[in-house]
């Protein structure tokens, strides 16, 4: 497997459970948290360049450590940057509004994903306020979850160890509150997976078809799978030689077996 | 739920030697058939005889099933091969084993280095036994077809052990009976233990899976596997604690029963498959199915000693219920099942990378179909010639069938070769 610097963690703990490791290891705040809250905090969304931006090292740096451990590495591609924009004008908005401040520090060295609270204060904050996350690290995955929802963000360290988030709600709020939130790396359950998909879910049937037509079939259709669709597969059998491309291709399987003879099968991004 | 297993297949160098091994030794067997015509015509136990014999059913048949089997092993079992390193290991002390063997029954060599080809062959077995059984003992998938496979494994075991008694008594002649009746047990735990059983369990995954037929009634298969294991231990039993007894036709009965349940099974499978066309290597297979026939009514009929054939009939039958099973039954299933696999194996490695993303070829197109079909009518034709050869005691004719079985051959390996020298018809290929 070779990374670089977008590849997400979640991809890398999958094929090397050592790799949560090595990213912990970049920050010694990390130490504490290991599994599974750090597995969660760098859940899917988090890429290798951002996982080094939260542990406050350079995206070299941590590629070396992937290297360490047997990962290809792959220093090119350029890294994108989160913090974009006007910082003063952000700030001119943050001073405008209410301050709402909450410090998730405790939550982390109790070893605790602050998620949820985080989640709950936001929902009730009125429009016109400004919530402050004061944590040990930058909030990657929550900045991304959160700019979805339509909330605009800023981060500052006055020290190290001591960063400083602000969310506000920019313009109209999505109503994405359903919305699967941080994904957990600990595989869900097909069922959950599946209604999860809704009606964005391509479906094939490949019982009918001679050897290699199912795989073929299967791989083609997932080239085909538009972004946050789910493909679902009626097999008969769980295909053992299509499972290393799938995976190689950076797929996740979720399966289902129904009978000695029938299998079914989730495939998604 | 936990996540699948998702790297079970074996990696290609494991397997694919088997299958070139395999392929040479077919045209070996030919050219040495050729060599020894009167071998056949005759009556009497000669060596070249058991050269030929275990050319075929080592070098050719056993030697492409492990790799076969190596292959089938994630697919019936959902499991990994236990060790790929003692797959490599067990092919290279496999192959030498069958390469003396066969010299030392060629040259006669039975008092001197049968025994050291027997304990390489036996230690060469016993790794793969114990690389199939570390295998299933962490297998997930526990369908009844991995007892066949299991249990072929036992027999094939208990084969070579035998095999290697014998071939001490060749020395220490420590043997109570005619070394002649440990022959017998030795060829039918090695035709009907191994390879009747692991060609049925083989065969049920693999006939219905290429034919697509649906909803088989699995108990065909179970009646099929009890029958013929049954009918196997007795007919060891009596042969070894009873020398042989009148009840040798009714144990023979019970393996046949064993195979009409499974020709049975393949028959259903056949009406309800949603392939309407066979190809080559189906075609192939439904022969060596039919082909099992003939050694079950051959070993019957021999096996009733109330007939009271002439020595030079008893032994034509005998000759032709051998040859049948060897020639018409496992090389027939091994021409159809190697279009089947091998093409698919080296797809994978080649083109599995660009599905989806670009046009790639067929397992099909790795091959010369009509080399192939050609291949399919020489086979066809040599079988009748053969039998005929056989009956008349004519050298002349059995050499036809063999020349006939030699062009097979020859095409075949073309195949074969060109399958695993395959170039990659898509360029800038990066994996």
């Amino acid at each position: 497997m070779i990374v670089n610097t977008q590849t997400k963690i979640s991809k890398l703990i999958k094929e090397n459970p050592e790799a949560i490791d090595v990213i912990a290891s970049i920050n010694k705040h990390f130490s504490k948290l290991k599994n599974p809250v750090l597995r969660k905090l760098l859940a899917p969304r988090v890429s290798v360049a951002e996982a080094a931006r939260i542990g406050g090292a350079t995206v070299e740096e941590l590629l070396n450590r992937l290297k360490t451990i047997g990962f290809e590495v792959d220093y090119s591609s350029n890294i994108a940057d989160i913090n974009n924009t006007n910082t003063d004008n952000k700030m001119d908005e943050i001073s405008k509004r209410k301050l709402v401040s909450l410090d998730v520090r405790p939550d982390i060295e109790r070893g605790e994903d602050p998620f949820k609270r985080i989640m709950g204060i936001l929902k009730d904050m009125p429009n016109d306020s400004v919530l402050e996350v004061i944590n040990v690290f930058e909030p990657i995955p929550l900045i991304n979850v959160l700019k979805e929802r339509g909330y605009e963000s800023l981060t500052e360290r006055p020290a190290e160890r001591d960063v400083h988030t602000y969310f506000w709600r920019s313009g109209e709020v999505k109503t994405v509150d359903e919305l699967p939130m941080i994904e957990e790396v600990e595989e869900p359950s097909f069922e959950q997976k599946l209604k999860s998909f809704g009606d964005k879910l391509n479906t094939i049937d490949v019982r009918g078809l001679e050897m290699p037509e199912p795989m073929m079939n299967i791989l083609i259709e997932t080239e085909k799978l538009p972004e946050g669709y789910g493909l679902y597969v009626h097999h008969q059998r769980i295909p053992q030689y299509l499972l290393p491309e799938l995976k190689k291709r950076g797929l996740n399987i979720l399966h289902r077996k129904e009978d000695e003879n029938s299998v079914k099968l989730l495939i998604y991004k | 739920m936990q996540g699948l297993a998702t790297d079970n297949a074996p990696s290609p160098g494991v397997v694919v030697p088997h299958f070139i091994f395999a392929s040479i030794s077919f045209i070996v067997v030919v050219v040495l058939m050729l060599l020894s015509a009167t071998s056949f015509t005759g009556f009497f136990f000669e060596p070249h005889l058991l050269a030929i014999t275990h050319t075929a059913v080592l070098g050719w048949g056993t030697m492409i099933i492990f790799g076969a089997l190596y292959q089938l092993i994630p697919v019936i079992f959902e499991t990994a091969l236990y060790s790929e390193r003692l797959a490599k290991a067990t092919f290279w002390t496999f192959g030498a084993g069958v390469v003396m063997m066969v010299y030392t029954f060629w040259n006669n060599e039975f008092s001197t280095l049968l025994v050291y080809s027997a304990s390489l062959t036996f230690i060469a077995l016993m790794m793969f036994l114990f690389n199939i059984v570390a295998s299933t003992r962490r297998a997930t998938k526990k369908t009844f077809l991995s007892h066949f496979i299991t249990t072929a494994t036992y027999w094939l075991g208990l084969t070579a052990f035998l095999a290697l008694l014998i071939a001490l008594n060749y020395k220490f002649s420590f043997f109570s009976q005619s070394h002649l009746l440990y022959l017998k047990m030795h060829a039918h735990m090695g035709m009907a233990g191994w390879f009747l059983l692991l060609v049925m369990g083989a065969a049920a995954t693999l006939i219905p899976m290429f034919l697509v037929s649906h909803q088989m009634n699995e108990n065909k298969l179970k009646f099929a596997f009890y029958f013929v294991n049954a009918g196997l231990l007795l007919l060891e039993l009596d042969w070894l604690f009873l020398h042989g007894t009148v009840m040798i036709p009714v144990w023979g009965l019970l393996i046949a029963a064993g195979i009409v349940f499974f020709i049975s099974y393949v028959a259903e499978s056949y009406k309800k498959r949603l392939r309407r066309n066979l190809d080559v290597g189906m075609k192939h297979t439904m022969i060596a199915v039919l082909a099992m026939l003939l050694p079950v009514i051959l070993g019957l009929t021999a096996s009733v000693s109330g007939l009271n054939f002439k020595p030079e009939i008893l032994w034509k039958i005998i000759m032709l219920y051998g040859f049948s099973i060897i020639f018409f039954f496992i090389t027939s299933i091994i021409l159809g099942q190697t279009y089947k696999t091998i093409p698919f194996i080296i797809w994978l490695v080649k083109y599995k990378s660009f599905v989806g993303k670009t046009k790639t070829p067929l397992p099909k197109d790795l091959y010369s179909e009509k080399i192939a079909d050609i291949q399919l009518y020489f086979y066809i034709a040599s079988i009748p010639v053969f039998i005929a050869g056989i009956i008349a005691g004519s050298e002349i004719i059995f050499e036809t069938g063999a020349v006939l079985l030699l062009i097979t051959a020859v095409l075949y390996n073309i195949n074969v070769f060109k399958i695993v020298f395959h170039k990659s018809r898509i360029e800038n290929e990066n994996t």
